[in-house]
Protein backbone atom coordinates (compact mmCIF):
# COMPACT_ATOMS: atom_id res chain seq x y z
CA UNK A 1 0.00 0.00 0.00
CA UNK A 2 3.21 2.44 1.28
CA UNK A 3 4.86 1.88 -2.29
CA UNK A 4 1.61 2.55 -4.32
CA UNK A 5 1.06 5.84 -2.52
CA UNK A 6 4.20 6.78 -3.19
CA UNK A 7 4.37 6.26 -7.05
CA UNK A 8 1.19 8.28 -6.73
CA UNK A 9 2.96 10.88 -5.63
CA UNK A 10 5.74 10.52 -7.91
CA UNK A 11 3.45 10.70 -10.99
CA UNK A 12 1.95 13.71 -9.54
CA UNK A 13 4.49 15.36 -9.08
CA UNK A 14 5.66 14.33 -12.79
CA UNK A 15 2.83 15.91 -13.70
CA UNK A 16 2.85 18.84 -11.58
CA UNK A 17 3.73 21.92 -14.23
CA UNK A 18 7.14 22.48 -12.89
CA UNK A 19 8.31 25.93 -12.20
CA UNK A 20 11.21 26.44 -14.77
CA UNK A 21 13.76 28.36 -13.56
CA UNK A 22 14.26 30.70 -16.48
CA UNK A 23 17.60 32.67 -18.22
CA UNK A 24 16.16 35.85 -19.88
CA UNK A 25 16.02 34.13 -23.26
CA UNK A 26 14.26 31.04 -22.78
CA UNK A 27 10.82 33.01 -20.86
CA UNK A 28 7.85 31.94 -23.41
CA UNK A 29 6.56 35.17 -25.11
CA UNK A 30 3.12 35.99 -24.66
CA UNK A 31 0.51 34.18 -26.71
CA UNK A 32 -0.23 36.19 -29.94
CA UNK A 33 -2.25 38.91 -29.27
CA UNK A 34 -1.30 39.50 -25.85
CA UNK A 35 1.08 41.84 -23.54
CA UNK A 36 1.08 39.52 -20.57
CA UNK A 37 3.05 36.30 -20.07
CA UNK A 38 2.19 34.06 -17.38
CA UNK A 39 4.42 31.06 -17.60
CA UNK A 40 4.23 29.53 -14.46
CA UNK A 41 0.05 30.60 -13.64
CA UNK A 42 1.06 33.05 -10.97
CA UNK A 43 -1.57 35.17 -12.30
CA UNK A 44 -5.50 34.39 -12.52
CA UNK A 45 -6.91 34.16 -15.52
CA UNK A 46 -9.16 37.24 -15.03
CA UNK A 47 -5.87 39.04 -14.28
CA UNK A 48 -4.38 38.30 -17.33
CA UNK A 49 -7.39 39.50 -19.33
CA UNK A 50 -7.48 42.99 -17.15
CA UNK A 51 -4.21 43.29 -17.28
CA UNK A 52 -3.48 42.50 -20.89
CA UNK A 53 -6.38 44.79 -22.01
CA UNK A 54 -5.27 47.52 -19.78
CA UNK A 55 -2.00 46.88 -21.83
CA UNK A 56 -3.92 46.87 -25.12
CA UNK A 57 -5.41 50.00 -24.92
CA UNK A 58 -2.11 51.89 -24.08
CA UNK A 59 -0.80 50.37 -27.28
CA UNK A 60 -3.75 51.66 -29.71
CA UNK A 61 -3.42 55.25 -27.80
CA UNK A 62 0.40 55.34 -27.29
CA UNK A 63 2.09 53.08 -29.90
CA UNK A 64 4.13 52.21 -26.45
CA UNK A 65 4.40 48.13 -25.70
CA UNK A 66 4.16 47.53 -22.15
CA UNK A 67 4.89 43.76 -21.50
CA UNK A 68 3.96 41.76 -18.00
CA UNK A 69 6.12 39.04 -17.17
CA UNK A 70 5.46 36.87 -14.31
CA UNK A 71 7.69 34.25 -13.00
CA UNK A 72 8.42 32.37 -10.48
CA UNK A 73 12.97 31.38 -10.32
CA UNK A 74 14.95 33.96 -12.21
CA UNK A 75 17.95 31.40 -11.92
CA UNK A 76 20.06 33.59 -9.54
CA UNK A 77 19.91 36.64 -12.13
CA UNK A 78 20.05 39.91 -11.22
CA UNK A 79 16.62 41.74 -11.54
CA UNK A 80 18.24 44.64 -13.45
CA UNK A 81 20.36 42.20 -15.56
CA UNK A 82 17.53 39.32 -15.96
CA UNK A 83 14.89 42.39 -16.91
CA UNK A 84 17.72 44.02 -19.35
CA UNK A 85 18.18 40.95 -21.36
CA UNK A 86 14.81 39.84 -21.36
CA UNK A 87 13.55 43.55 -23.33
CA UNK A 88 16.82 43.17 -25.99
CA UNK A 89 15.62 40.23 -26.25
CA UNK A 90 11.86 40.80 -26.93
CA UNK A 91 12.95 43.67 -28.48
CA UNK A 92 9.72 45.47 -26.75
CA UNK A 93 8.79 48.81 -28.21
CA UNK A 94 9.01 50.61 -31.52
CA UNK A 95 12.62 49.91 -33.20
CA UNK A 96 12.86 53.49 -34.25
CA UNK A 97 12.03 55.18 -31.06
CA UNK A 98 12.21 52.39 -28.65
CA UNK A 99 8.90 52.57 -26.96
CA UNK A 100 8.89 50.10 -24.54
CA UNK A 101 8.13 49.06 -20.98
CA UNK A 102 8.85 46.15 -19.60
CA UNK A 103 7.13 44.89 -15.66
CA UNK A 104 8.97 41.67 -14.12
CA UNK A 105 7.92 39.96 -11.46
CA UNK A 106 9.99 37.19 -10.11
CA UNK A 107 8.18 35.47 -6.81
CA UNK A 108 10.90 33.37 -5.41
CA UNK A 109 13.60 36.03 -5.25
CA UNK A 110 10.79 38.63 -4.47
CA UNK A 111 11.71 41.14 -7.21
CA UNK A 112 9.97 43.40 -8.88
CA UNK A 113 11.01 45.66 -11.78
CA UNK A 114 10.06 48.04 -14.12
CA UNK A 115 12.19 48.38 -17.01
CA UNK A 116 11.88 51.14 -19.30
CA UNK A 117 12.65 51.83 -22.99
CA UNK A 118 15.19 54.16 -24.33
CA UNK A 119 11.93 56.33 -25.82
CA UNK A 120 10.01 56.26 -22.82
CA UNK A 121 12.99 57.24 -20.27
CA UNK A 122 11.78 61.09 -20.26
CA UNK A 123 7.91 60.68 -19.01
CA UNK A 124 9.05 57.68 -16.91
CA UNK A 125 12.04 58.57 -14.96
CA UNK A 126 13.79 56.01 -12.58
CA UNK A 127 12.07 58.31 -9.71
CA UNK A 128 8.49 57.96 -10.94
CA UNK A 129 9.39 54.23 -11.41
CA UNK A 130 10.39 53.72 -8.16
CA UNK A 131 7.38 55.60 -7.05
CA UNK A 132 4.97 53.40 -9.01
CA UNK A 133 6.41 50.53 -7.26
CA UNK A 134 6.13 51.85 -3.74
CA UNK A 135 2.85 53.34 -3.92
CA UNK A 136 1.04 50.80 -6.39
CA UNK A 137 2.47 47.89 -6.92
CA UNK A 138 4.69 47.22 -3.21
CA UNK A 139 1.68 46.96 -1.26
CA UNK A 140 0.17 44.69 -2.53
CA UNK A 141 3.24 42.80 -3.37
CA UNK A 142 4.74 42.32 -0.02
CA UNK A 143 1.04 40.70 0.70
CA UNK A 144 1.36 38.12 -2.42
CA UNK A 145 -1.80 39.77 -4.00
CA UNK A 146 0.41 39.40 -7.37
CA UNK A 147 -2.55 40.08 -9.59
CA UNK A 148 -3.84 43.34 -7.74
CA UNK A 149 -0.04 44.48 -7.57
CA UNK A 150 0.63 43.86 -11.20
CA UNK A 151 -2.84 45.31 -12.45
CA UNK A 152 -2.27 48.32 -10.19
CA UNK A 153 1.38 48.91 -11.86
CA UNK A 154 0.01 48.16 -15.44
CA UNK A 155 -2.63 50.95 -14.77
CA UNK A 156 -0.56 53.30 -13.03
CA UNK A 157 2.20 53.33 -15.98
CA UNK A 158 -0.56 53.96 -18.29
CA UNK A 159 -2.05 56.61 -16.50
CA UNK A 160 1.08 58.39 -16.85
CA UNK A 161 1.86 57.78 -20.54
CA UNK A 162 -1.57 58.27 -21.43
CA UNK A 163 -1.68 61.71 -20.65
CA UNK A 164 -2.68 64.42 -23.75
CA UNK A 165 0.59 65.97 -23.76
CA UNK A 166 2.85 62.41 -22.65
CA UNK A 167 0.55 61.33 -26.24
CA UNK A 168 1.78 63.97 -27.83
CA UNK A 169 5.71 63.65 -27.03
CA UNK A 170 5.62 59.76 -28.04
CA UNK A 171 3.94 59.90 -30.69
CA UNK A 172 6.13 62.97 -32.66
CA UNK A 173 8.46 60.37 -34.05
CA UNK A 174 5.92 58.27 -35.54
CA UNK A 175 6.97 58.45 -38.98
CA UNK A 176 6.61 56.33 -41.94
CA UNK A 177 9.89 54.55 -42.46
CA UNK A 178 12.48 56.42 -44.89
CA UNK A 179 12.73 55.78 -48.29
CA UNK A 180 16.05 56.54 -49.24
CA UNK A 181 17.67 54.43 -52.01
CA UNK A 182 20.21 52.72 -50.20
CA UNK A 183 24.08 52.16 -51.29
CA UNK A 184 23.57 49.16 -53.05
CA UNK A 185 21.02 50.53 -55.60
CA UNK A 186 23.61 53.51 -56.25
CA UNK A 187 26.37 51.26 -56.91
CA UNK A 188 23.96 49.44 -59.05
CA UNK A 189 23.23 52.41 -60.53
CA UNK A 190 26.60 53.61 -61.57
CA UNK A 191 27.41 50.52 -62.53
CA UNK A 192 24.71 50.30 -64.95
CA UNK A 193 25.13 53.21 -66.72
CA UNK A 194 28.77 52.86 -67.48
CA UNK A 195 27.22 49.04 -69.13
CA UNK A 196 24.52 51.29 -71.04
CA UNK A 197 27.66 53.30 -72.44
CA UNK A 198 29.69 50.24 -73.44
CA UNK A 199 26.75 49.13 -75.05
CA UNK A 200 25.04 52.13 -76.58
CA UNK A 201 28.79 52.17 -78.36
CA UNK A 202 29.20 48.62 -79.31
CA UNK A 203 25.75 48.08 -80.63
CA UNK A 204 26.03 51.48 -82.37
CA UNK A 205 29.16 49.69 -84.14
CA UNK A 206 27.65 46.39 -85.27
CA UNK A 207 24.12 47.59 -86.01
CA UNK A 208 24.47 49.70 -88.70
CA UNK A 209 23.78 47.77 -92.02
CA UNK A 210 27.17 47.99 -94.24
CA UNK A 211 27.11 48.83 -97.60
CA UNK A 212 26.43 45.69 -100.53
CA UNK A 213 25.66 43.06 -97.06
CA UNK A 214 23.20 40.55 -97.74
CA UNK A 215 20.79 40.02 -94.07
CA UNK A 216 22.13 36.48 -93.38
CA UNK A 217 25.73 38.46 -93.46
CA UNK A 218 25.00 40.91 -91.01
CA UNK A 219 23.09 38.83 -88.79
CA UNK A 220 26.02 36.53 -88.62
CA UNK A 221 28.45 39.41 -88.34
CA UNK A 222 25.90 40.47 -85.06
CA UNK A 223 25.48 37.34 -83.30
CA UNK A 224 28.32 37.58 -81.15
CA UNK A 225 26.84 41.16 -80.09
CA UNK A 226 23.94 39.62 -79.53
CA UNK A 227 25.09 37.11 -77.10
CA UNK A 228 27.17 39.76 -75.15
CA UNK A 229 24.09 41.13 -74.67
CA UNK A 230 22.12 38.54 -73.62
CA UNK A 231 24.35 37.55 -70.61
CA UNK A 232 24.88 41.49 -70.42
CA UNK A 233 21.07 41.37 -69.86
CA UNK A 234 21.31 38.62 -66.80
CA UNK A 235 23.13 41.07 -64.62
CA UNK A 236 22.16 44.25 -65.64
CA UNK A 237 18.46 43.45 -67.13
CA UNK A 238 17.62 47.05 -67.09
CA UNK A 239 19.84 49.25 -68.88
CA UNK A 240 19.69 46.34 -71.69
CA UNK A 241 16.21 46.48 -71.57
CA UNK A 242 16.17 50.14 -72.13
CA UNK A 243 18.45 49.83 -75.20
CA UNK A 244 16.74 47.02 -76.74
CA UNK A 245 13.14 48.86 -76.68
CA UNK A 246 15.41 52.25 -78.18
CA UNK A 247 16.35 49.76 -81.14
CA UNK A 248 13.15 48.34 -81.29
CA UNK A 249 11.10 51.36 -81.93
CA UNK A 250 14.38 53.20 -84.10
CA UNK A 251 16.19 50.88 -85.47
CA UNK A 252 15.98 49.12 -88.64
CA UNK A 253 12.99 46.85 -89.77
CA UNK A 254 15.43 43.98 -90.58
CA UNK A 255 16.56 43.63 -87.12
CA UNK A 256 13.48 44.41 -85.51
CA UNK A 257 12.32 40.43 -85.51
CA UNK A 258 15.72 39.52 -83.44
CA UNK A 259 14.86 42.53 -81.20
CA UNK A 260 11.74 41.56 -80.70
CA UNK A 261 12.74 38.22 -79.44
CA UNK A 262 15.60 39.60 -77.54
CA UNK A 263 13.33 41.72 -75.93
CA UNK A 264 11.13 39.43 -75.02
CA UNK A 265 14.19 37.11 -73.65
CA UNK A 266 14.96 40.55 -71.47
CA UNK A 267 11.28 41.57 -70.54
CA UNK A 268 11.00 37.93 -69.02
CA UNK A 269 14.43 38.62 -67.45
CA UNK A 270 13.35 41.67 -65.92
CA UNK A 271 9.69 40.11 -64.81
CA UNK A 272 11.66 37.22 -62.73
CA UNK A 273 13.81 40.03 -61.01
CA UNK A 274 11.01 42.26 -60.48
CA UNK A 275 9.49 39.91 -57.98
CA UNK A 276 12.29 41.08 -55.42
CA UNK A 277 12.78 43.87 -57.15
CA UNK A 278 15.51 46.50 -55.31
CA UNK A 279 13.51 49.21 -57.42
CA UNK A 280 10.17 48.60 -55.73
CA UNK A 281 10.75 46.21 -52.25
CA UNK A 282 11.17 49.33 -50.38
CA UNK A 283 12.72 48.25 -47.23
CA UNK A 284 12.91 44.73 -47.52
CA UNK A 285 15.74 45.26 -51.08
CA UNK A 286 17.48 42.15 -52.48
CA UNK A 287 20.22 42.52 -54.53
CA UNK A 288 21.15 39.98 -57.10
CA UNK A 289 25.16 40.49 -56.91
CA UNK A 290 27.52 39.81 -53.85
CA UNK A 291 23.84 39.90 -51.77
CA UNK A 292 23.69 43.22 -50.23
CA UNK A 293 21.31 41.76 -46.90
CA UNK A 294 18.16 43.45 -46.39
CA UNK A 295 17.55 45.17 -43.75
CA UNK A 296 14.21 44.24 -42.02
CA UNK A 297 10.24 45.33 -41.51
CA UNK A 298 8.53 45.56 -38.37
CA UNK A 299 5.23 43.57 -38.57
CA UNK A 300 3.15 46.96 -38.02
CA UNK A 301 0.43 46.20 -35.42
CA UNK A 302 -0.55 49.89 -36.18
CA UNK A 303 -3.18 51.73 -34.67
CA UNK A 304 -6.72 50.44 -34.06
CA UNK A 305 -5.80 47.06 -34.68
CA UNK A 306 -4.67 44.25 -32.66
CA UNK A 307 -1.26 43.72 -30.90
CA UNK A 308 1.55 42.35 -34.07
CA UNK A 309 4.18 41.44 -32.25
CA UNK A 310 6.93 43.57 -30.09
CA UNK A 311 8.44 45.92 -32.66
CA UNK A 312 12.35 45.45 -31.56
CA UNK A 313 12.69 48.22 -29.28
CA UNK A 314 15.55 48.77 -27.13
CA UNK A 315 16.07 49.50 -23.23
CA UNK A 316 19.09 51.31 -22.13
CA UNK A 317 18.89 49.94 -18.49
CA UNK A 318 16.57 52.59 -17.18
CA UNK A 319 13.49 51.93 -15.28
CA UNK A 320 13.37 51.04 -11.05
CA UNK A 321 13.37 47.49 -9.18
CA UNK A 322 12.63 46.60 -5.62
CA UNK A 323 12.75 43.80 -3.41
CA UNK A 324 9.43 43.78 -1.40
CA UNK B 1 30.28 32.35 -78.70
CA UNK B 2 33.45 34.22 -79.78
CA UNK B 3 36.29 33.61 -77.05
CA UNK B 4 37.08 36.69 -76.62
CA UNK B 5 33.60 37.98 -76.03
CA UNK B 6 33.60 35.39 -73.49
CA UNK B 7 36.73 36.74 -72.08
CA UNK B 8 35.45 39.98 -71.82
CA UNK B 9 32.31 38.70 -70.25
CA UNK B 10 33.85 37.14 -67.90
CA UNK B 11 36.44 39.78 -67.20
CA UNK B 12 33.47 42.63 -66.44
CA UNK B 13 31.57 40.28 -64.35
CA UNK B 14 34.50 39.56 -61.84
CA UNK B 15 35.54 43.40 -61.90
CA UNK B 16 32.07 44.03 -61.07
CA UNK B 17 32.06 41.53 -58.06
CA UNK B 18 34.80 42.71 -56.51
CA UNK B 19 34.27 46.11 -56.93
CA UNK B 20 30.65 45.26 -55.50
CA UNK B 21 32.66 43.26 -52.60
CA UNK B 22 35.37 45.99 -51.77
CA UNK B 23 32.37 49.00 -51.37
CA UNK B 24 30.36 46.56 -49.29
CA UNK B 25 33.37 45.70 -46.85
CA UNK B 26 33.81 49.20 -46.67
CA UNK B 27 30.86 50.30 -45.93
CA UNK B 28 30.62 47.83 -43.34
CA UNK B 29 33.64 48.56 -41.72
CA UNK B 30 32.44 51.88 -41.63
CA UNK B 31 29.11 50.99 -39.80
CA UNK B 32 30.67 48.93 -37.50
CA UNK B 33 33.21 52.13 -36.18
CA UNK B 34 30.54 54.06 -36.24
CA UNK B 35 28.83 51.64 -34.32
CA UNK B 36 31.63 51.68 -31.45
CA UNK B 37 31.43 55.38 -31.19
CA UNK B 38 27.75 55.80 -30.48
CA UNK B 39 28.86 52.56 -28.44
CA UNK B 40 31.08 55.11 -26.28
CA UNK B 41 29.25 58.45 -26.73
CA UNK B 42 26.09 56.42 -24.97
CA UNK B 43 29.42 55.64 -22.44
CA UNK B 44 30.38 58.64 -21.45
CA UNK B 45 26.31 60.22 -21.28
CA UNK B 46 25.52 57.70 -18.73
CA UNK B 47 29.19 58.12 -16.69
CA UNK B 48 27.72 62.33 -17.55
CA UNK B 49 24.45 62.04 -15.69
CA UNK B 50 25.80 60.12 -12.80
CA UNK B 51 28.48 63.18 -12.21
CA UNK B 52 25.12 65.58 -13.05
CA UNK B 53 23.19 63.92 -10.05
CA UNK B 54 26.32 64.56 -7.60
CA UNK B 55 25.61 68.23 -6.69
CA UNK B 56 22.11 67.94 -6.06
CA UNK B 57 22.62 64.47 -3.97
CA UNK B 58 25.66 66.09 -1.93
CA UNK B 59 24.39 68.96 -0.76
CA UNK B 60 20.42 66.86 0.15
CA UNK B 61 22.91 65.02 2.41
CA UNK B 62 25.08 68.29 3.82
CA UNK B 63 21.56 69.13 5.23
CA UNK B 64 20.85 65.69 7.35
CA UNK B 65 24.12 65.02 7.51
CA UNK B 66 26.64 68.12 8.00
CA UNK B 67 29.29 65.30 10.20
CA UNK B 68 30.44 63.39 7.15
CA UNK B 69 32.21 65.96 5.94
CA UNK B 70 35.15 63.77 4.92
CA UNK B 71 33.05 61.61 2.96
CA UNK B 72 31.37 64.12 0.72
CA UNK B 73 34.48 65.78 0.05
CA UNK B 74 36.27 62.50 -1.52
CA UNK B 75 32.96 62.24 -3.52
CA UNK B 76 33.39 65.71 -4.63
CA UNK B 77 37.30 65.58 -5.27
CA UNK B 78 36.49 62.04 -7.52
CA UNK B 79 33.81 63.57 -9.32
CA UNK B 80 36.00 66.14 -10.80
CA UNK B 81 38.67 63.99 -11.59
CA UNK B 82 36.16 61.71 -13.32
CA UNK B 83 34.96 64.43 -15.15
CA UNK B 84 38.54 65.41 -15.73
CA UNK B 85 39.06 62.49 -18.15
CA UNK B 86 37.32 62.91 -21.74
CA UNK B 87 38.30 60.48 -24.52
CA UNK B 88 38.07 60.71 -28.17
CA UNK B 89 36.29 57.46 -29.63
CA UNK B 90 38.21 57.52 -33.20
CA UNK B 91 41.15 57.25 -31.35
CA UNK B 92 41.66 56.03 -28.16
CA UNK B 93 44.21 53.97 -26.62
CA UNK B 94 43.62 50.62 -23.82
CA UNK B 95 45.68 53.13 -21.28
CA UNK B 96 43.26 55.92 -21.76
CA UNK B 97 40.38 53.82 -21.67
CA UNK B 98 41.85 52.19 -18.46
CA UNK B 99 42.79 55.87 -17.08
CA UNK B 100 38.88 56.51 -17.61
CA UNK B 101 37.73 53.92 -15.68
CA UNK B 102 39.82 54.42 -12.58
CA UNK B 103 38.80 57.53 -11.99
CA UNK B 104 34.92 56.51 -12.51
CA UNK B 105 35.71 53.74 -10.39
CA UNK B 106 37.12 55.89 -7.89
CA UNK B 107 34.15 57.78 -7.97
CA UNK B 108 31.47 54.66 -7.56
CA UNK B 109 33.79 54.17 -4.93
CA UNK B 110 33.74 56.87 -2.89
CA UNK B 111 29.41 57.35 -4.02
CA UNK B 112 29.18 53.98 -2.57
CA UNK B 113 30.41 54.61 0.88
CA UNK B 114 28.37 58.18 0.22
CA UNK B 115 25.58 56.08 0.10
CA UNK B 116 26.29 53.33 2.88
CA UNK B 117 27.10 56.33 5.59
CA UNK B 118 23.54 57.62 4.88
CA UNK B 119 21.94 54.67 6.14
CA UNK B 120 22.60 55.85 9.75
CA UNK B 121 20.70 59.00 9.20
CA UNK B 122 16.68 57.93 9.19
CA UNK B 123 15.75 61.61 8.98
CA UNK B 124 17.61 62.01 5.34
CA UNK B 125 16.21 58.59 4.39
CA UNK B 126 12.61 59.56 4.52
CA UNK B 127 13.60 63.02 2.29
CA UNK B 128 11.57 62.54 -0.50
CA UNK B 129 13.93 64.50 -2.46
CA UNK B 130 17.09 61.83 -1.09
CA UNK B 131 14.67 59.01 -2.17
CA UNK B 132 14.37 60.31 -5.91
CA UNK B 133 17.84 60.74 -6.32
CA UNK B 134 18.60 57.81 -4.48
CA UNK B 135 16.54 55.65 -7.47
CA UNK B 136 17.73 57.68 -10.24
CA UNK B 137 21.54 57.31 -9.34
CA UNK B 138 20.38 53.20 -9.21
CA UNK B 139 19.28 53.43 -12.15
CA UNK B 140 21.99 55.51 -13.59
CA UNK B 141 24.24 52.90 -12.35
CA UNK B 142 22.34 50.38 -14.41
CA UNK B 143 22.74 52.34 -17.25
CA UNK B 144 26.14 52.16 -17.12
CA UNK B 145 26.65 48.86 -17.01
CA UNK B 146 24.30 48.90 -20.34
CA UNK B 147 26.36 51.26 -21.90
CA UNK B 148 29.43 49.61 -20.93
CA UNK B 149 28.15 46.15 -22.09
CA UNK B 150 26.99 47.42 -25.21
CA UNK B 151 30.05 49.52 -26.34
CA UNK B 152 32.59 46.31 -25.27
CA UNK B 153 30.20 44.43 -27.40
CA UNK B 154 30.46 46.71 -30.48
CA UNK B 155 33.99 47.22 -29.93
CA UNK B 156 34.72 43.81 -30.06
CA UNK B 157 32.39 42.91 -33.44
CA UNK B 158 34.39 45.73 -34.68
CA UNK B 159 37.46 44.16 -34.09
CA UNK B 160 36.66 40.76 -35.21
CA UNK B 161 35.42 42.43 -38.65
CA UNK B 162 38.64 44.39 -39.56
CA UNK B 163 41.13 41.28 -38.10
CA UNK B 164 39.24 38.33 -40.02
CA UNK B 165 40.49 36.99 -43.44
CA UNK B 166 39.60 38.78 -46.00
CA UNK B 167 37.87 41.85 -44.35
CA UNK B 168 41.17 42.81 -42.83
CA UNK B 169 42.95 43.80 -46.50
CA UNK B 170 40.18 46.49 -46.91
CA UNK B 171 40.93 47.59 -43.10
CA UNK B 172 44.45 47.68 -43.62
CA UNK B 173 44.35 49.30 -46.89
CA UNK B 174 42.13 52.27 -45.31
CA UNK B 175 43.93 51.79 -42.43
CA UNK B 176 41.22 50.88 -40.18
CA UNK B 177 42.81 50.12 -36.48
CA UNK B 178 41.80 47.92 -33.52
CA UNK B 179 39.92 49.35 -30.56
CA UNK B 180 40.33 49.13 -26.86
CA UNK B 181 37.68 47.79 -25.12
CA UNK B 182 36.40 47.96 -20.62
CA UNK B 183 38.80 44.95 -18.82
CA UNK B 184 36.34 43.61 -16.41
CA UNK B 185 38.25 43.50 -13.21
CA UNK B 186 38.35 46.80 -13.16
CA UNK B 187 37.38 49.25 -10.08
CA UNK B 188 33.81 50.16 -11.46
CA UNK B 189 32.82 46.78 -11.55
CA UNK B 190 34.04 45.41 -7.85
CA UNK B 191 31.14 46.66 -5.23
CA UNK B 192 32.75 49.06 -2.99
CA UNK B 193 33.93 48.00 -0.02
CA UNK B 194 32.96 49.79 3.14
CA UNK B 195 34.49 50.18 6.64
CA UNK B 196 33.50 52.33 9.51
Amino acid sequence: MKLKKCIYIVIFCCLMPAAWAYEPENVPLPAAGSLVSNPDGILSETAVAQINSTCLSLYRQTDVELAVVAIQDMNGYDAADFAQRLFMHWGIGDKQRNTGVLILLATDSRDIRIQTGGGVEGLLPDATCDQILSEHMVPYLSNNQWDEGLLAGAQAIKEVLSSPEAQAELLLGFTPADTELSDAICVYLMIACCILILFASLLYRDMRPRVGETDKQRMQRQSGTWQLLIAASIFFPLPVCFLAFWFYRHGGKAISAMLSEAAKKAAEEERKRNQNDPWKGGNNGGFYIGGFGGGSGRSSGGFGGGFGGFGGGASFGGGAGRKF
Amino acid sequence: MKKSTLFAIIVLALIAIIALWGVKSYNQIVTAEENVETAWSQVENQYQRRSDLIPNLVNTVKGYAAHEQATLEQVIAARAQATAIKLDATQMTADQIQAFNEAQGQLSMALGRLMAVSEAYPDLKANQNFLELQAQLEGTENRITVARNTFNEQAKAYNVLIRRFPKNIIAQMFGFEKKPYFEAEAGAEKAPTVEF
